[in-house]
């Protein structure tokens, strides 16, 4: 049964269902702790086009992307952190550090977040990263993006209609 | 002769000012239609098969079936989840596709429920999703063995 902060088994489960339906999906693989300063500086000089994100941590917390300053300091306060997981009793295993591809779009269209209940989406909220603190993003409302080839097509059918 | 100067109008407004495409200017791109023109401007009519709600059903249906036949229960994303989506471009084609950055299932899906929604779903989706909570736990239905 998976359990809550478990992104990587989600991820590994996510990138079948998306090769059975044709689609490609970012792969992600877990990087050991005694690498993850190395990783760290590699994005930050340009040489590793990557993101490190943590596990069991939600709203960009844990999250190195090649715009993050001091990373490796980011990651040694992290690892800091993570060293007092075990001794304070929580419930759940010991975070692990991801590696995916940087993801240009994510900055610049943003993400879509369906709420979906039995099966069924009831709403859509379209958010985007805002330059300033971390974490701050635009939010939006019944906003989605649809390819473009498609609107051109209903909008000639519409002026077909609206001429005749 | 009047249709046809609208159509190059069109034609040529679409294709210069509404394009999106950072990496590549000749690749047709993507557009932000607002929810109030939805009535006016639907796409799913006229195709489905590339529509973000198929996207996303989809990839429900077969992350039920994956995670269900993977650890032998019954998966919790049949009641609820919140899945986040963004656009990516096709290694091999080079068209741009949708992809999953994330499937939440926890207290963080509260993170955005405080952006009111302009279609007013939110009190319909608590509703819903109240009864749902109601009907599992008298029929234990999380503790039965998945079925489809």
């Amino acid at each position: 049964m998976l359990f809550v902060g478990q992104k990587l088994e989600t991820y590994n489960l996510l990138n079948k269902c998306a090769l059975s339906l044709g689609y490609q999906q970012p792969s992600v693989f877990a990087v050991p702790e005694d690498e993850l300063e190395l990783y760290a500086s590699d994005i930050a000089d340009g040489k590793r086009d990557a993101v490190l994100k943590r596990t069991q941590s939600g709203w960009s917390d844990y999250v190195v992307t090649p715009h993050t300053k001091n990373p490796k300091s980011v990651i040694k306060k992290a690892l800091k952190e993570q060293r007092q997981w075990k001794s304070s009793n929580h419930w759940f295993d010991e975070p692990l550090w991801l590696c995916q591809p940087f993801m240009a779009q994510l900055l610049h269209i943003g993400e879509y977040r369906s709420f979906i209940v039995n099966g069924a989406i009831y709403y859509t909220v379209a958010t985007t990263p805002l330059p300033g603190p971390e974490g701050s993003m635009e939010m939006a409302g019944g906003r989605m993006h649809r390819p473009l080839d498609a609107y051109r097509c209903v909008s000639l059918f519409l002026l077909s209609f609206s001429t005749t | 002769m009047r249709f046809a100067f609208f159509v190059v109008l069109f034609y040529n407004l679409t294709r210069t000012f509404l394009r999106y495409d950072p990496v590549n200017p000749g690749n047709p791109g993507w557009l932000i239609v607002d929810g109030n023109d939805a009535h006016l401007i639907d796409p799913l009519a006229l195709d489905p098969e590339r529509s973000y709600e198929k996207y996303v059903l989809d990839m429900l249906g077969k992350m039920v079936l994956a995670e269900e036949a993977q650890y032998g229960a019954v998966s919790g994303l049949r009641l609820f989840g919140r899945w986040d989506v963004s656009v990516c471009r096709h290694k091999a084609t080079g068209k741009y596709q949708y992809f999953v950055n994330e499937v939440t299932r926890s207290w963080d899906t509260c993170l955005f429920h405080h952006h009111s929604d302009p279609e007013g779903m939110g009190d319909f989706l608590l509703s819903h999703l109240a009864k749902l909570l109601h009907h599992c736990v008298t029929t234990e239905f999380l503790r039965s063995r998945p079925r489809l």
